[in-house]
């Protein structure tokens, strides 16, 4: 009850039904959460758990709520744009208690569903700016400028070209944000640099991905950043055949290519699947975006190819943005 | 130095290696009068073996072989299918595609874990008495797949309008009442002439996976199977002009990614090589496609 009662303090005022309905889907999650919570989250790529990055990070979240919480997790793979409302339609019938999806591409489903089943919990796990106009929406996601900051930081120590590379896939407000924390914070560190951007059109595209990069790498960059979903795998494919430097992307990608993998700046993405569980045993779940910042974000260990005189160069200066002691200006470019 | 430099001429022929290969293999069965629409699934499954046989037996060499031949049974699987039986070409190839795509993600499922790594790199090094040398560097730079296309093109055309085994396989893509008076056997041609057309489009495969990006994802292919099939109309069933289609393309990509530093949309600029494909398929005209292309043969 007390759980209920929590609940019902952050209801935003839209009328007795509104709140009775979904008072009574908290009470129905809470108590579930207690027992077994039943779960479907839905991917756009098929065999997540092998898209290093975004993707295998989201996976690992999945298994945190079966293994860490005793969650029933049902996954959907390979679900295409047109089905993906359908196919959380078809959970919330089935009576599951909580959706996820992955992707910021999802967000049009997410908003046509959610209204529709307030017994559900429909949860975006990636970058939104608003929430569908229901009660029963949370959304969890990482600070992407914050993000970006990191990845300049370390790219703008590490470069010995001044030029560095960031390969996206397709231009979403996420990559937006990344790419500007990119460009502003490498600039702190290295007033030469260059940031070279570029993107290759898809999120699945590995062979576009890696001419793309060539290109970039042809340009001097000798640092490259990569956020193109399968297509990464491109990237590190042309930063190893031209033995530049890679910079990993949401997971740790050293066992993929240790020499080529400066490092990765972790995300982790599992950190919000264990928000939501907390959130759904406490009952948390007034409609809210979680915006994770940079002190969720963590480096992985350097590879040989810069000094360790550079290396702790670069935690210093992680480590100051993080506590707040590195100011970083926001400024938004556009990419498109 | 943005375009027509030599980086660009070799990302062009990086493109455009692996659609050669495949519009090589389709070139074939067209002659043989073979409606080869299952292009991308076989193209689909030797692009997942080669990264198989590469990783596991850490040669990418090993993973040509290995694409080469699945794509050898791919296309003994498909003769038996439209041939033997024979069945609605038409269906039968969009369903191979489909099967093959369920197949390849299936067991890159399985097999996941190993495949998470890049395949070894196949390509020439520089010798470095050479290395400072531009047009040896450039040389060195093209992908040793490259080579073999071209050697391979060149048998093809030998055989197909040179040799007669060549005359003998196009007459059955021409007139099959004719070859069978002239005592040929039109099945056994036939599926000779698949299992050498799944090679072609098997090592095709492989040279995107293997000789190329070094790793597998499920489609990868992304239509390039039928990229190579249009190729292979605008060159007008002759090996030539099919492989410049199939380098127009490769161009066209390069091209798109470098206009990017020009600023503007990217997804306006990756418009290019599609663009150019129905432009020049829409400029060459109608083409006349061997006559028996797409008919089953009953055998009587």
């Amino acid at each position: 009850m007390n759980m209920l009662t929590e609940m019902n303090l952050g209801l935003p005022t839209k009328g007795a039904v509104t709140g009775a309905v979904l008072g009574v889907l908290m009470f129905a999650t809470a108590g579930a959460a207690l027992a077994e919570m039943k779960a479907a989250v839905i991917f756009g790529v098929a065999n997540p758990v092998a898209v290093n990055g975004w993707d295998r990070g989201q996976f690992e979240g999945v298994q945190k709520l079966i293994d860490d919480h005793g969650w029933d997790v049902t996954v959907a793979e390979a679900v295409p744009f047109p089905g993906l409302a359908n196919t959380a339609e078809n959970y919330a019938k089935s009576d599951y208690d909580v959706v996820i999806f992955t992707s910021s591409g999802h967000i049009k489903a997410w908003n046509e569903v959610a209204p529709k089943y307030p017994d559900t919990l429909f949860v975006m796990m990636s970058t939104t700016s608003s929430l569908p106009e229901s009660d029963n929406v949370l959304a969890y996601t990482s600070d992407f400028y914050a993000y970006g900051v990191v990845n300049g930081l370390v790219a703008g120590l590490a470069t010995e070209t001044d030029k560095i590379a960031a390969i996206g896939g397709v231009p979403v407000q996420a990559l937006e944000d990344m790419f500007s924390g990119i460009v502003e914070s490498s600039k702190i560190v290295n007033p030469d640099i260059e940031v070279l951007t570029a993107f290759s059109g898809d999120w699945t595209g590995i062979p576009r991905a890696r001419e793309v990069s060539v290109l970039q790498i042809q340009q001097g960059a000798d640092i490259v950043i990569g956020n193109a979903g399968v297509g990464t795998r491109g990237i590190l494919d042309a930063v190893q055949s031209t033995e530049t430097q890679f910079v990993g992307y949401a997971t740790d990608w050293t066992e993929d290519a240790p020499e080529t993998v400066l490092t990765s700046v972790l995300m982790n993405i599992p950190s919000w699947y264990e928000q939501l569980a907390q959130d759904v045993e406490s009952g948390a779940l007034t409609p809210r975006i979680e915006l994770f910042g940079a002190e969720s974000f963590a480096l992985t260990p350097f590879n040989d190819s810069i000094s360790a005189e550079t290396a702790q160069k670069i935690t210093d200066y992680v480590d100051q943005y993080v506590n707040g002691e590195l100011d970083v200006p926001k400024v938004n470019h556009s990419f498109k | 130095m943005m375009f027509l430099d030599p980086d660009f001429i070799l990302s062009a022929l990086r493109t455009g290696t692996p659609l050669m290969l495949v519009a090589l293999g389709v070139l074939v069965a067209e002659r043989a009068g073979v409606l080869f629409l299952g292009v991308e699934g076989v193209m689909l499954t030797g692009a997942f073996f080669g990264v198989l046989g590469a990783v596991y037996m850490d040669d990418p060499w090993a993973g040509v072989l290995t694409g080469t031949l699945v794509g050898m049974v791919a296309g003994l699987i498909t003769a038996a299918l439209v041939v033997w039986l024979p069945t609605d070409q038409v269906v039968m190839g969009l369903a191979l595609n489909i099967a093959a795509i369920g197949l390849t993600s299936f067991l890159f499922r399985l097999a996941a874990g190993d495949l998470s790594q890049m395949t070894p790199p196949l390509n020439f090094t520089v010798p470095e008495s050479l290395a400072d040398n531009a047009f040896f560097a450039f040389l060195f730079g093209v992908p040793p797949l490259t080579w073999l296309t071209l050697v391979l093109s060149v048998v093809t055309s030998y055989l197909l309008f040179r040799s007669a085994p060549g005359l003998l396989l196009r007459s059955v893509g021409q007139d099959v009442k004719a070859a069978r008076s002239a005592g040929i056997d039109i099945r056994v041609v036939r599926t000779v002439a698949m299992v050498i057309v799944g090679g072609l489009t098997g090592l095709g495969g492989a040279a995107l996976t293997v000789g190329w990006v070094r790793s597998f994802s499920d489609d990868i292919t992304a239509g390039r199977g039928f990229i190579a099939l249009a190729a292979v109309y605008f060159g007008r069933w002759y090996p030539g002009w099919t492989l410049f289609g199939c380098l127009l393309f490769g161009i066209g990509e390069s091209v798109a990614f470098r206009a990017q530093m020009l600023g503007g949309n990217p997804h306006l600029y990756l418009m290019i090589p599609y663009v150019l494909t129905v432009a020049v398929l829409a400029l060459t005209g109608r083409a006349r496609a061997p006559r028996e292309v797409g008919r089953p043969y009953e055998g009587n």
